[in-house]
C-alpha cells in the first residue's frame, strides 16, 4: 500500500535540457562540416553541358582550382580571380606556380608527371585568358608543375532531378 | 471525496517548450544546410609527354575551331572554323538564348557531317577575352557530334593559345 500511493503521487517528468544540449551540438557539428567540405568550392556560375558526366565519386586527392567572376570599377583590370582553397592568387604569380608545383608535388609518377587530378572551376563569365593560363602552367616543361589529369567543372542541369 | 478532489486538482500539463526548442533548431539546421548537388565534369586529358604544342596545322585534315567576339563586344561571339577547310562554314551570331542554341546546334552539325575527313583531332581556338561559357559549350557540341558517329575513332581535343590581347 504505501508503493502504491508513491506511485500515484508522483509525476514523471523528463528533463529536456539534455536533448536540447545534444541537438545544438549536432546542429554546430553539421554547419562546420558543411563549411569544411565546402571549402574548396567558390559560389560561382558554372558553364552547362549536357554531354559531362556526374561527378558522382570524386577522387580524395583532385586539386580545385576557382576560377571566380570579379566586377572591376576599372575596365582595364581583369575580371577574374584565381583562387585555391579560399585563398586569392595573381594570375600567373610566382605564389601560384609554388602552389600548383606544391599540390602537384604530393603524388609523382612516371617522368615527374603529377598523379594528381585537377578540377577547374571556371565561372562562365570569365574571360577564357584565366583557364589557358592554368592549363599552360599545368603543361610547361619548364615549370615542375605537371599536371595532365584536367578535369572542367560544368553545372548540373536543372532538369537533371 | 478527498480523493476525487485530488485528481480533479491534478491536471495533467504538458511543457510544450521543449518541443518548441527542437523544432526551431531543426528549422535553423534546415535553412542553414547546404544540400549536397553534385556538379558535373568534362574529361580533357593534356597529353603527358608532349608539353606545349608547337606543331603547325595541318590544313583540310585538322579541324580548329575559332572562337572571336565581335568588335566593340564583351560577350557575343562568331565561330570561324579554319578557313582552309572546306566542310566548315563560319556560324554568325544570333541575338538571344535561342540564338546560341541554333549556333552551337549548327557547329555540332557541322562537326557531324565532316567528322570523316577530320584528322586525328579537334582544336579549340577561343580569343583571351571571349567568355568561358562558350568554350564549355564549343567543347560540349564537339562531344555531341563524336557521340552520333559511333563507330567513327574518337578525336582528341586540344586548345590552342590565343595570341595576347586576342578578342
Amino acid at each position: 500500500m504505501a508503493f502504491g500511493s508513491k506511485n500515484k503521487g508522483g509525476d514523471i517528468e523528463g528533463d529536456m535540457t539534455p536533448m536540447i544540449d545534444c541537438v545544438f551540438l549536432l546542429l554546430i557539428f553539421f554547419m562546420l562540416i558543411s563549411e569544411i567540405t565546402q571549402a574548396d568550392l567558390e559560389q560561382m556560375k558554372l558553364p552547362e553541358a549536357s554531354m559531362a558526366k556526374a561527378d558522382e565519386k570524386p577522387p580524395k586527392d583532385r586539386l580545385v582550382v576557382n576560377i571566380v567572376k570579379q566586377e572591376p570599377n576599372d575596365p582595364n583590370v581583369r575580371d577574374g580571380l584565381v583562387k585555391i582553397k579560399g585563398k586569392p592568387y595573381g594570375l600567373g604569380s610566382r605564389e601560384l606556380i609554388d602552389r600548383l608545383t606544391i599540390e602537384a608535388d604530393i603524388e609523382r609518377g612516371d617522368r615527374g608527371i603529377s598523379k594528381r587530378p585537377l578540377l577547374i572551376r571556371c565561372d562562365r563569365r570569365v574571360q577564357f585568358l584565366y583557364f589557358q593560363q592554368i592549363l599552360m602552367l599545368c603543361a610547361n616543361p619548364n615549370l615542375n608543375i605537371k599536371m595532365s589529369k584536367i578535369q572542367i567543372a560544368i553545372a548540373k542541369d536543372r532538369d537533371d532531378g | 471525496m478527498g480523493v476525487v478532489q485530488d485528481m480533479m486538482a491534478e491536471e495533467a500539463k504538458t511543457d510544450m517548450t521543449p518541443m518548441i526548442d527542437v523544432v526551431f533548431l531543426l528549422l535553423i539546421f534546415f535553412m542553414c544546410m547546404k544540400f549536397k548537388s553534385y556538379e558535373k565534369k568534362l574529361d580533357a586529358d593534356l597529353p603527358e609527354d608532349e608539353g606545349l604544342s608547337i606543331s603547325t596545322p595541318t590544313p583540310v585534315q585538322q579541324l580548329r575551331i575559332g572562337l572571336n567576339l565581335l568588335a566593340g563586344e564583351s560577350d557575343k561571339i562568331q565561330i570561324l572554323p579554319d578557313p582552309l577547310n572546306e566542310y566548315f562554314k563560319p556560324i554568325q551570331w544570333r541575338e538571344g538564348a535561342a540564338g546560341k542554341r541554333e549556333m552551337f546546334k549548327e557547329l555540332e552539325e557541322q562537326i557531324r557531317r565532316g567528322f570523316t575527313y577530320i584528322g586525328d583531332k579537334i582544336e579549340v581556338a577561343p580569343g583571351e577575352r571571349v567568355p568561358f561559357d562558350y568554350v564549355a559549350l564549343t567543347l560540349d557540341a564537339i562531344h555531341k557530334s563524336q557521340d552520333r558517329v559511333p563507330d567513327a575513332d574518337k578525336k582528341r581535343i586540344t586548345f590552342k593559345a590565343a595570341p595576347p590581347g586576342g578578342g
